[in-house]
């Protein structure tokens, strides 16, 4: 026998474990609870962790507003030149079709033909099958989406109704992607113009920018083709503050 | 008698749904690992217990202490950014696993030797000594 062990009623036991029992199960049910809680505030919330920065920080409005008087003003100061050129007879419209050119190549003019729709959504399956936000579109897809494009010799392109064109930056503030000043969220619709087959080859390349969107949810994107695409003109700032052309020496 | 404290871990399990309460989500993981270390208190008791060295004071300081330690390590883990809930984790269930299957082994061995005593009264009272089984 052993002699270190000691004596023990027959039931001093039970009361200690069980109350002890009793506080476990109830902190379990509130582990349980707690635990429940906190992922269905995270499946609520798939959008947090796109911010990069508030967007309490960007007052944007201002600037919208002295773009689209500019926008306006431009387009005003177009009308009276092309008035103009047609006044002065056939020896100025060389002029004018170079000018025209010009514009089309800036994006300052709309612009139809045929092309593709590439549509990027945020993923519906639940975030637990996801590393981190990887489930999210992010600016920096549609960056690489729209650089593709132009790549693969897109001549204009559109995100949401908004033209690319020369100074246009994506950006990430809070929840939303901006396009210049223009807030868009998903589902982001960037329609292409250019030779279908060369843009669907690009956005359908083994290992290009969308697969790692597709491998995260193949319904994330969807390229289709367009027989006509109608794409507004460029409505950003044209204005140089610093810039000057050098003066031609003769 | 071992039913009650199973009994006693069902109501309170009940009765912690029932009331709802939840931890703030901040507190979650030492929650979870604070229940952890109960159970392995709990079963190590009951271990105890069939062991014939259950201690009152020992169980019930043992309990807390481990809660503490527990919690501790997973603020220590916070704090030096390492995961310490997972080594925690790891020895709470490595030691309840141990502690159940002793359980079980007591269980049996009491089983197999009450068994074995009602089999030696039966031959003792028909006289044939030699006839019992080995446990």
């Amino acid at each position: 026998m052993n002699p270190f062990v000691q004596r023990q009623s027959p039931r001093g036991w039970v009361l200690p474990i069980s109350v002890l029992a009793l506080l476990i199960g109830m902190m379990g049910s509130m582990a349980f609870l707690s635990e429940g809680a906190k992922k269905k505030s995270e499946t609520q919330s798939p959008d947090v962790g796109r911010g990069e920065f508030g967007a309490q920080d960007v007052d944007l409005a201002k600037e919208v507003v002295g773009l689209r008087e500019e926008v306006s003003k431009l387009r005003e100061d177009k009308t009276k030149l092309e008035t103009k050129l047609a006044e002065t007879g056939n020896a100025t419209k060389e002029i004018n079709d170079s000018l025209q050119e010009t514009k089309i190549f800036a994006s300052l003019t709309p612009l139809k033909g045929e092309g593709l729709i590439v549509t990027l959504t945020d993923s519906k399956k639940p975030s637990d099958d996801m590393i981190l936000d990887s489930g999210l579109i992010h600016y920096l897809d549609v960056l690489k989406a729209v650089n593709e494009l132009f790549n693969a010799g897109a001549e204009a392109i559109a995100v949401n109704g908004i033209r690319v064109g020369p100074r246009t930056d994506f950006r990430c503030v809070g929840t939303t992607i901006l396009v210049s000043t223009q807030k868009i969220a998903p589902p982001i619709v960037i329609q292409a113009i250019g030779e279908t087959k060369l843009l669907l080859g690009a956005m359908n390349m083994p290992g290009g920018i969308l697969t790692e969107l597709r491998d995260v949810d193949s319904e994330m994107v969807k390229v289709e083709a367009a027989k006509q695409l109608s794409l507004p003109a460029y409505d950003g700032s044209t204005k140089f503050k610093v810039g000057e052309v050098p003066e031609v020496k003769e | 008698m071992i039913l009650i404290p199973i009994l006693a871990m069902i109501v309170g399990l009940i009765l912690g749904a029932l009331v709802s309460a939840q931890v703030p989500l901040e507190w979650a993981p030492y929650m979870s690992v604070a229940v952890l270390a109960g159970l392995d208190s709990i079963c190590g008791g009951s271990r105890s217990y069939l062991e014939g060295k259950f201690n009152q004071d020992i169980f019930v300081s043992g309990f807390l202490f481990n809660i503490l330690i527990a919690v501790f390590f997973v603020w220590l883990g916070v704090g030096i950014g390492l995961n310490l809930m997972l080594a925690a984790a790891l020895v709470f269930g490595m030691r309840i696993f141990t502690n159940l299957s002793l359980i079980r082994r007591l269980f049996l061995s009491k089983w197999a030797e009450k068994k074995r005593r009602t089999e030696s009264m039966d031959s003792g009272n028909s006289g044939d000594m030699e006839s019992v089984p080995e446990a």
